[in-house]
C-alpha cells in the first residue's frame, strides 16, 4: 500500500459486513473517492501516527474525517479517540463514532473524549445508508476544517 | 634690563644653585663612598697585615720543627686560615667581609705574590709528622722573604690609594667653595647692572626689573630651601674643624639638630668638647680623634650631646682629617646624625631586658617560696628538663632528667591514666594542661600532691614539639582541703542527725528574717506543711498556711510577743499544701539585736495525733457526762474496808429506791433477783480477789415491783502498796435493750434458717467477711461439700476470691453500705472449673442499725451464657452468609450488565448484515427473483427487524433494574392527552370515543411514567382497533391507602382473568403476533417502572368485553 496516498475518509470498522455496507452507501452517494478502511484500532493508530505497517507515513497527511467503530478488538474506538485527541497533529480531525447500541455510557464517554458526532448503526439497512450518506456529506462538504 | 638679561640672571642663578646642590649632594655622597671605601681598604690592609704576620708565624713554627716538638694541629690550622685569607683577598670572601679589589694595581700585586704563596702552601699542603714539616723548610726559606715583601707593598699601595681619595674629596670641597663665591659675585654684578639700568632706563622698566629680580630671588631662596631640605633628608649636620686655631664651622642643620638657631653659639672644638659633649663621652672622643689623626683609624663614634634645652641626645659622628704635604693634620671634616631614637630604643630594650631578668629572678624567688618549679618537655627527644626548684618539688636529685614515662613512674597507678589523658587532651586540643596528681617518693615513704600546669607548643605545620609549664607542690593545701571536707561531712552528718531527730519528734525549727522578709524552715517544718523541702518561703505565705480562723490568733500572739518581748505558744490548725487539716503547736519568740527587732525564731510541732486523741477523749467524757446526767447510769463506790457503799444521784433512780435510801452491800443484795444473787456475789468476790474487771448482767427487783435487767461493770482502786481499797462501778438499765437483742436474735435465727434453706447459693458474712451462715446450695456451688466453714473467713475458704481485686473492693463498698450486683461474671472454682455467675451483694444491719456484714447471692448462669454464645455465633454465621450472598449478587449483577452490553452490540451486528444484505440482494438481483423469492426475502428482512426490536426492548427492561428514578411533579392529565393525541393519529380511519377525566398530578420520573402511559394507551388502542368504534376512558380513584390509582379502560379484546398473572411477565403474550404486534416486553417494563415508584399495577378484564388497566402511585 502506498503509505502516503491522500485519504479523505478513514473508515475504521472490524466487522467486514458493516464495512461493506458503509462503503456501498458512501459510493452510492458519490463520495467514494479516497476512502480507506482499516480493520481495527491498532491499524488506525499506526496509520494516523505513521508507525508499524504505516512507517513513513507523514503525520501531516491526515484524513478529513474518521468514521470510527466503537467496539473493536485490540484497541477499541474510545482508545483511538483518546489517542487522536491528545496528539496535536491529529486532535483537530473530525471523528464520527459508529456504534451498535444506544448504550448511554458509550455515548457519554465518547462526547467526553471529544467525538464530533455519533450515529447508531440501525438494523434497517436504508436507515444505515441514510445516516452514512449524511455524515459523509456533512463532514466532507459542509464542515470546514478548523 | 633686556629680556636676555633677565633670562640670563635667572638661568645663571638656576644653574649656579643647581650646580651647588649637585656638588654638595655629590660631595656628601662622595664622602660617604670614600668613608665606605676607606673602611673596606682598612679591612684589606688589616688582612694583609695579618697575612704577613701569619706567614711569619708559620715559617717560625716550621723552622722550630728542626730542633723541637711542634703542635702539628695548630700549624695545620694556621696554614688553613692563611690560605683562606689569601684566596679571600684575591677573589673576595663574604664570610670575611671583603670584596675583591677592583684596583688593577692591587690585583697585579696579588698575582705577583701568587708563586710564593703557591710554593709555601704546596710544601705544607699535606703533612702528618714533624719530619714531613721539616722537609718544607728549604722551600719556605726560599719564598718567605719575597712573600713578605710583596705583602708590604700591597699595604703601602692601599694606604696611598686611600689617602688619595681623601685628597680628592678636599679638592672637591675647595671647588665647591670657589663656585659659591663665583655665584655670589655674579649676583653682585647683576645687582650692580640694575643700578646702571636704573640710570639708563625709565622708572617703569626699572620697577619691572626689580619685581622680576625679586622673583628671581624668590627662586633663589627656594633653591636654598631645597638645599637645606636635602640636608634635612640626609638628616646630617656638618662640621669643619680647623686644627690650627681649633675654630669650627657648623652647618645650620648642625645647630638645628641641637635645638639652636644658626650661629647662636660659638662654633669651636672647645665648645663642642666642654659644652655640648657629655662628660662621660669626652675621653672616648679625644682618644678616637687622636687615633684618627695619628694612624688614620676610622673616626666613627656614638656620642651624647646636650641640646639647647639641656637634654642629652645620642648622635653618630663620623669624620675624616686632611693632611698637609708633610703628613700633618690640617683640618677635620665630619657630620653628626641624630640617632637618639635608635639608641633610646636599644636602651629601652636593655632596660626591658634588665627588668625581665629581674622579673625572672623575682619569679624564681616567688616560685621557690610557692614551691613551683618549671619544666620543659622536648617531645621529639622525649626529655624533660627541670628548673632547680622543680627538682625540689619532685624531691629528686639533679642527675634525674626523666622521659615522660620515667616521670609517670613516680605517679601512683590510679593517677597515671587520668594524668596522661589530660596531657593527651592538652596536646590534641591545644588546651592548657592543668592537673593535680600524686607522686610517691623516698621509697614510698612520702606522698606529695603536684599541681601541673602546662602549655603545648606547635611548629608551623601544627605538629606539637614542646610542652612547658610549672609544677607546684600543693600537698599541704590538698591535705587541708581534705581535712576540711571531712569536717564538712561531719557537720553535715550532725545536721542530718538533728533533722532526723526533729523528724522523729515531729518538731521542726524555723526562723524569720524580718529584714529580707524570708523564712527559713527545717526539713521537718517542710514535711509538716507537706511542702517540698528547700522551697523558698515568704513570711506572709507562712501565715497563710494556718486555717483562716487561726490566722488572727497567731498574728496576735506574734504582735504580743514583739510588744512585750515575750514568747508565744499556740495550738492551731494548719492547712497543709495538699489540703489536710492538722493540729500544730507553734512556739516562738522575737529576736532582738542591739535593741532592734530583726526576726522571729521558734519551733513547730506536729501534735495532730495527740490533740485529736485529747479532743476525742474530751468528747467521750462529755458523752459520758451526758449519759450519767440523763439518769441512765448509776455510779457506785464500795469501800472494801468499811463496807460502805456510796451512790451518785442517778443510782437512786436506776435502782428505783427513794432518795433517802441508805445503800449498803447487804441492802443491795436484797434487791438482786434471788436466782442471780449467787452469781453477782461470786463475780464480785472474784474481782476483789483476782483484780479481774467486773462485768455482769443480772435481774433487779425494783421496790415498785418491776423487774429490770442491769448490767454492771466495776474495777478495783488500790492504795500505793497495791492493796485493793475500793471498788468503783456502774450499773445500767438494759431491759429495753435486752428485749431488742432477743428480738434480733430471733430474727437472725429466722434469717439463718431462711438462708440455709434458700434454693440458691447464699452466704451471710460478718464485717470481717467471716461466714455466719450459708445456704446448702452454697457448698455445692463452690465445690466445698462437707467442709465446716462457719466462723471461717471467706478468703480462707475460697482463696481464689482473694486474687479478685475487683471483688475485694466490691466487698468493701458493700460493707460501707452499697448494694451491688452483676449479671455476668466469671468465676474460677476451687477445683479450677470455670463458671459464669450472676451475683448480688447487699449489706445487713444489726440492732443498732449498723452494718453487721453482707449477704451474697450467687447463681450459676453458665448454661444461659453458653446458649447466648451459641445464638450469637449463629447470628454471626448468618450475617456472614448474607454478606457473602450480597457479594455474589453484586457479582452476578455485574456479569449480567456486561452480558447485556455485549448482547446489545454483538447480537445486533449479524441482524444488520441479514437486513442489509437482503436489501442489497433485492436491489441488485431483483430481476432474478420471482414474486415468491421476493416475499421470502421480505420475511427474512422482517424477522431481522423484529429481532432487533426484541433486543432493544430486553435491554431496556434490564436497564430499568439499575436505573435510579428522578422524581418530579407530573401533570398526568396533560401527559395522557398528549400521548392519546399522537396514538390516535395512527387510527385516523377509526371512530374514536376518548374520554380523559381530570387527573391529579403524580410524583415520578417523567420519562419513565411517560413510557408507562404510552404503553398502556397504545395497548388500549391496539386491542380495541378491531372493534367498530374505539372507546377509551381514562380516569382515577383518589386516595385509596394514600395512593392515587389511575386507570385506562378500553373496549378491546380483553383477556381471560385466569391469564392475569402472565400479563406482566417478560415475553409473555396473550395474543399471537399475527393478531397484535408486539414483543411481549412492554407490560413487563411498565410493571417494573410502577413498582420502582412504589406503586402497583393490575388489570381487570373479561374476554371480548374490554379491559381496565389500573396503576397506583403513592401520594407525595
Amino acid at each position: 500500500m502506498d503509505v502516503n496516498k491522500t485519504v479523505e475518509i478513514l473508515l475504521v470498522e472490524d466487522n467486514d459486513h458493516d464495512a461493506e455496507m458503509a462503503l456501498r452507501s458512501l459510493k452510492r452517494n458519490k463520495i467514494s473517492n479516497k476512502i480507506t478502511r482499516l480493520k481495527d484500532g491498532e491499524e488506525a493508530l499506526e496509520f494516523l501516527f505513521g508507525t508499524g505497517d504505516f512507517e513513513g507515513r507523514s503525520v501531516h497527511n491526515q484524513p478529513r474525517v474518521i468514521l470510527l467503530d466503537l467496539k473493536m478488538p485490540k484497541v477499541d474506538g474510545l482508545e483511538v479517540l483518546k489517542a487522536v485527541r491528545s496528539n496535536k497533529d491529529t486532535q483537530n480531525i473530525p471523528i464520527v463514532m459508529l456504534t451498535s447500541s444506544k448504550e448511554e455510557r458509550d455515548v457519554v464517554d465518547g462526547y467526553k473524549l471529544g467525538v464530533n458526532s455519533y450515529i447508531v448503526k440501525p438494523v434497517e439497512f436504508n436507515s444505515f445508508m441514510e445516516a452514512v450518506k449524511e455524515i459523509g456529506y456533512y463532514w466532507l462538504i459542509l464542515n470546514e476544517l478548523p | 634690563m633686556s629680556i636676555t638679561d633677565r633670562l640670563s640672571v635667572k638661568s645663571i642663578s638656576i644653574i649656579a644653585v643647581s650646580t651647588l646642590i649637585v656638588l654638595i649632594v655629590s660631595n656628601q655622597l662622595l664622602i660617604q663612598k670614600i668613608l665606605v671605601e676607606k673602611r673596606d681598604d682598612a679591612t684589606v690592609i688589616n688582612l694583609a697585615g695579618r697575612q704577613r704576620m701569619l706567614s711569619q708565624k708559620i715559617a717560625k713554627t716550621v723552622y722550630l720543627a728542626e730542633n723541637k716538638d711542634i703542635q702539628l694541629e695548630a700549624l695545620r690550622k694556621d696554614v688553613e686560615v692563611w690560605s683562606v685569607t689569601h684566596e679571600g683577598l684575591k677573589n673576595g670572601n663574604q664570610e670575611l667581609g671583603i670584596e675583591a679589589s677592583q684596583d688593577d694595581l692591587i690585583q697585579t700585586l696579588l698575582s705577583e705574590t701568587e708563586p710564593h704563596y703557591e710554593a709555601i702552601r704546596t710544601s705544607l699542603s699535606d703533612f702528618s709528622s714533624k719530619e714531613e714539616v721539616i722537609t718544607a723548610i728549604p722551600v719556605i726559606r726560599n719564598h718567605e722573604e719575597q712573600f713578605l715583601e710583596k705583602m708590604d707593598e700591597i699595604v703601602k699601595t692601599f694606604e696611598a690609594i686611600s689617602n688619595e681619595s681623601v685628597r680628592t674629596l678636599i679638592r672637591l670641597e675647595v671647588i665647591l667653595g670657589l663656585f659659591s663665591l663665583f655665584i655670589i659675585g655674579g649676583e653682585i654684578y647683576l645687582i650692580f647692572r640694575i643700578f646702571i639700568a636704573r640710570i639708563q632706563n625709565k622708572n617703569e622698566e626699572l620697577e619691572k626689573s626689580v619685581q622680576e629680580l625679586s622673583e628671581s630671588k624668590g627662586d633663589l631662596f627656594e633653591y636654598v630651601q631645597r638645599f637645606d631640605l636635602s640636608l634635612k633628608a640626609i638628616n646630617a649636620g656638618l662640621w669643619d674643624w680647623y686644627l690650627e686655631d681649633n675654630s669650627e664651622w657648623w652647618s645650620p642643620r648642625f645647630y638645628e639638630l641641637l635645638g639652636y638657631e644658626d650661629g647662636e653659639i660659638e662654633p669651636s672644638y672647645n665648645t663642642f668638647l666642654n659644652i655640648l659633649l657629655h662628660r662621660d663621652d669626652k675621653e672616648k672622643v679625644v682618644g678616637a680623634v687622636e687615633q684618627h689623626l695619628k694612624s688614620g683609624a676610622i673616626y666613627k663614634l656614638e656620642i651624647r650631646m646636650k641640646n639647647k634645652s639641656g637634654e642629652y641626645r645620642w648622635f653618630e659622628t663620623v669624620g675624616q682629617a686632611s693632611f698637609d704635604a708633610d703628613g700633618n693634620p690640617v683640618r677635620m671634616v665630619g657630620s653628626i646624625i641624630d640617632i637618639h631614637n635608635r639608641i633610646s630604643i636599644e636602651e629601652e630594650k636593655k632596660e626591658l631586658f634588665n627588668t625581665i631578668s629581674e622579673t625572672r629572678i623575682r619569679l624564681e624567688e616567688a616560685q621557690e617560696i610557692a614551691k613551683i618549679g618549671n619544666w620543659n618537655w622536648d617531645m621529639k627527644e622525649d626529655v624533660i628538663t627541670w628548673s632547680d626548684q622543680n627538682y625540689q618539688v619532685f624531691g629528686q636529685t639533679k642527675d634525674f632528667t626523666p622521659t615522660f614515662e620515667q616521670l609517670n613512674a613516680l605517679i601512683p597507678e590510679e593517677d597515671q591514666e587520668p594524668f596522661q589523658k589530660d596531657v593527651e587532651k592538652a596536646i590534641a586540643e591545644n588546651k592548657p594542661h592543668d592537673f593535680i596528681h600524686r607522686i610517691i617518693i623516698n621509697e614510698g615513704q612520702e606522698v606529695r600532691y603536684i599541681h601541673e600546669r602546662g602549655k603545648v607548643f606547635y611548629d608551623d605545620e601544627g605538629t606539637p614539639y614542646r610542652m612547658a609549664g610549672t609544677s607546684q607542690d600543693v600537698t599541704e593545701s590538698v591535705l587541708k582541703e581534705k581535712q576540711l571536707e571531712a569536717k564538712t561531712e561531719e557537720i553535715q552528718r550532725a545536721i542530718q542527725l538533728l533533722s532526723e531527730t526533729q523528724s522523729a519528734a515531729k518538731i521542726g525549727s524555723w526562723e524569720v528574717d524580718l529584714g529580707t522578709m524570708t523564712a527559713f524552715w527545717s526539713d521537718e517544718v517542710y514535711r509538716i506543711h507537706e511542702v517540698e523541702p528547700g522551697t523558698p518561703i515568704k513570711v506572709e505565705e507562712g501565715i497563710n498556711f494556718y486555717r483562716e480562723d487561726f490566722r488572727p490568733v497567731i498574728q496576735n500572739a506574734i504582735n504580743n510577743a514583739i510588744e512585750n518581748r515575750s514568747s508565744w505558744d499556740e495550738e492551731c490548725i494548719l492547712l497543709t499544701k495538699t489540703g489536710n487539716e492538722i493540729w500544730v503547736r507553734a512556739i516562738g519568740h522575737p529576736v532582738f539585736e542591739d535593741g532592734q527587732l530583726t526576726g522571729l525564731r521558734g519551733l513547730f510541732m506536729d501534735i495532730d495525733e495527740t490533740k485529736r486523741k485529747t479532743l476525742e477523749l474530751d468528747e467521750t467524757y462529755e458523752k459520758l457526762q451526758l449519759s450519767v446526767e440523763a439518769g441512765q447510769i448509776a455510779i457506785w463506790i464500795w469501800d472494801l474496808k468499811t463496807n460502805e457503799l456510796e451512790w451518785n444521784d442517778q443510782a437512786y433512780k436506776v435502782f428505783g429506791v427513794p432518795d433517802n435510801f441508805e445503800p449498803t452491800f447487804e441492802k443491795f443484795g436484797t434487791m438482786v433477783h434471788p436466782e442471780d444473787l449467787d452469781y453477782v456475789v461470786q463475780e464480785t468476790q472474784k474481782t476483789v480477789e483476782t483484780g479481774e474487771k467486773l462485768d455482769i448482767q443480772f435481774r433487779w427487783n425494783r421496790p415498785d415491783g418491776k423487774e429490770i435487767i442491769l448490767t454492771g461493770k466495776g474495777d478495783l482502786v488500790r492504795d500505793e502498796k497495791g492493796n485493793p481499797v475500793q471498788m468503783i462501778g456502774i450499773n445500767m438499765d438494759i431491759t429495753d435493750r435486752n428485749e431488742m437483742v432477743e428480738n434480733l436474735k430471733r430474727q437472725e435465727s429466722q434469717l439463718r434458717s431462711f438462708v440455709e434453706q434458700a434454693p440458691a447459693a447464699v452466704a451471710m458474712f460478718d464485717k470481717e467477711m467471716k461466714y455466719i451462715t450459708v445456704s446448702n446450695k452454697w457448698y455445692g456451688h463452690n465445690r466445698i461439700e462437707g467442709q465446716s466453714i462457719i466462723g471461717k473467713s471467706h478468703y480462707d475458704v475460697l482463696p481464689q476470691v482473694k486474687k479478685r481485686k475487683d471483688w475485694l473492693s466490691i466487698h468493701k463498698r458493700v460493707l460501707a453500705g452499697e448494694e451491688l450486683s452483676k449479671g455476668k461474671d466469671q468465676f474460677t472454682r476451687i477445683d479450677n472449673s470455670e463458671v459464669w455467675i450472676s451475683w448480688t451483694a447487699i449489706p445487713w444491719h444489726n440492732v443498732d442499725g449498723e452494718i453487721g456484714g453482707m449477704i451474697l447471692y450467687v447463681s450459676d448462669i453458665s448454661k444461659e451464657v453458653e446458649y447466648t454464645e451459641e445464638l450469637e455465633n449463629e447470628i454471626e454465621a448468618r450475617t456472614q452468609q448474607i454478606r457473602k450472598q450480597a457479594e455474589n449478587l453484586e457479582q452476578v449483577n455485574k456479569e449480567l450488565e456486561s452480558f447485556s452490553y455485549s448482547i446489545s452490540h454483538d447480537l445486533r451486528a449479524p441482524l444488520r448484515s441479514i437486513n442489509g444484505f437482503s436489501d442489497i440482494l433485492m436491489e441488485d438481483y431483483a430481476e432474478q427473483l420471482d414474486e415468491e423469492g421476493k416475499r421470502l426475502m421480505g420475511v427474512v428482512k422482517e424477522s431481522a427487524v423484529t429481532m432487533g426490536q426484541l433486543i432493544d426492548d430486553i435491554l431496556e427492561f434490564s436497564r430499568l433494574g439499575k436505573k435510579k428514578i428522578q422524581k418530579s411533579e407530573i401533570d398526568m392529565t396533560k401527559l395522557f392527552e398528549n400521548v392519546c393525541e399522537i396514538e390516535s393519529g395512527s387510527y385516523s380511519d377509526k371512530q374514536i370515543d376518548l374520554k380523559i377525566d381530570d387527573l391529579p398530578n403524580a410524583q415520578g420520573d417523567i420519562a419513565l411514567i411517560k413510557q408507562v402511559v404510552v404503553n398502556l394507551v397504545s395497548n388500549a388502542f391496539k386491542y380495541s382497533s378491531k372493534e367498530d368504534k374505539i372507546v377509551i376512558n381514562i380516569g382515577c380513584d383518589k386516595n385509596v391507602e394514600n395512593k392515587t390509582t389511575y386507570f385506562v379502560k378500553d373496549n378491546g379484546t380483553g383477556f381471560k382473568m385466569e391469564y392475569h398473572d402472565k400479563l406482566f411477565g417478560v415475553f409473555n403474550r396473550l395474543h399471537s403476533k399475527n393478531e397484535f404486534e408486539g414483543t411481549g416486553v412492554g407490560l413487563a417494563i411498565v410493571k417494573r417502572i410502577i413498582n420502582k415508584h412504589g406503586g402497583k399495577i393490575w388489570a381487570e378484564s373479561e374476554e371480548g368485553k374490554g379491559s381496565i388497566f389500573f396503576f397506583s402511585m403513592p401520594n407525595s
